[in-house]
């Protein structure tokens, strides 16, 4: 499992980045006629944002195993 | 730009303006939670410690990742300096939405560039000196994009003015700092005037995309105003600064 305070730092940077390539994409579009520039940047800063938000939170520890439980066959 | 606005631009404008808006309430409420550890941060009036302090939190990742890589402090105030460039084009252009994200842009860099170099090596005297050049001219290329745009207005003289007194206020302090006096006083500094501008001509040019169409043409009433607000408080400043180098310098100083 990945350290948790890495992991969030990098979402975090993503999240940022995301949100200045989405601006700056969506003011291209907006402002200019090049679409075909202004929208690749959107994507990429949506895909950033979105990548920092899913990645970007604390992984939850998994459940201890209780007991003898296994999922092994026994002969 | 030379068409007015369709329905897909204010579909697009109105989608921003709904993102900025979440951004903010999402932000405030994840201040609340956790407030941020305030340390030595300065604030000012305008720019208090705990927004300085969140902000600067939400760059430690691109803080970290230039020291892991070693990424050199000049070329974070190099891609300051184009930042700067494109920001003129985009004013001159009109491509005010554009422009005001890129001096946000340009703005961070300078706050990243100044922490890494203070992180790796103390912030030698070279980059601090390179990076007050780059500084001025960044200031000056977003007001020399403006004039452009607004060249044939009174508006004009509302951006010269501002530009005029932003130097004034990096000379005052940098000449007082060399004759012994310490300023750090002024209510508009330049992280302040960066952001009014940027956010302003946000803000304006979003608006004129909105209502454009039902407005008959484009007014830039906000940018106007925002440009207006920063020529007054930016000499505002300036005056400021003067009076209290004057005032610190004492029984010494002699015209």
């Amino acid at each position: 499992m990945r350290d948790s305070a890495p992991a969030q730092l990098a979402g975090k940077g993503k999240r940022v980045a995301g949100v200045f390539a989405l601006m700056i994409g969506a003011s291209i579009i907006l402002d200019t006629h090049l679409t075909w520039f202004g929208l690749p940047i959107l994507a990429v800063g949506a895909a950033l944002f979105v990548w920092g938000i899913a990645g970007g939170r604390a992984p939850e520890p998994l459940a201890a195993p209780q007991g003898n439980a296994t999922t092994e066959m026994r002969p | 730009m030379d068409s007015p606005p369709s329905i897909l631009d204010q579909a697009l404008a109105l989608a921003v303006f709904g993102f900025i808006g979440a951004i903010v309430v999402v932000s405030i409420g994840g201040y609340m939670r956790r407030p941020q550890d305030l340390g030595q941060v300065h604030g000012s009036a305008i720019l208090g410690r705990g927004i300085r302090a969140w902000y600067f939190a939400n760059l430690q990742p691109f803080e970290e990742f230039c020291i892991r890589w070693q990424v050199d402090p000049a070329h974070l105030s190099y891609a300051q300096l184009l930042s700067g460039m494109l920001v003129a084009v985009c004013y001159a252009q009109g491509w005010l939405t554009t422009a005001g994200w890129l001096l946000l842009f340009a703005g961070t860099l300078d706050i990243i560039d100044g922490r890494v170099a203070r992180r790796i090596n103390g912030g030698s005297a070279r980059g601090a000196f390179l990076d007050s050049v780059i500084d001025r001219y960044t200031d000056s290329f977003a007001y020399l994009g403006l004039a452009v745009f607004f060249r044939h207005t009174w508006v004009l003289w509302a951006v010269l003015l501002a530009l005029i007194g932003g130097l004034i206020v990096s000379y005052a302090r940098a000449r007082g700092e060399g004759l012994g006096a310490q300023c750090r006083v002024g209510l508009l500094q330049r992280p302040e005037r960066y952001v009014i501008l940027g956010f302003g001509t946000i803000f304006g040019s979003l608006l004129e995309h909105l209502t454009g169409p039902w407005l008959g043409g484009q007014h830039y009433s906000l940018v106007i105003v925002t440009i207006f607000l920063l020529a007054v408080l930016v000499n505002f400043t300036a005056v400021q600064r003067a009076v209290h180098i004057w005032r610190a310098l004492g029984a010494d100083s002699r015209a």
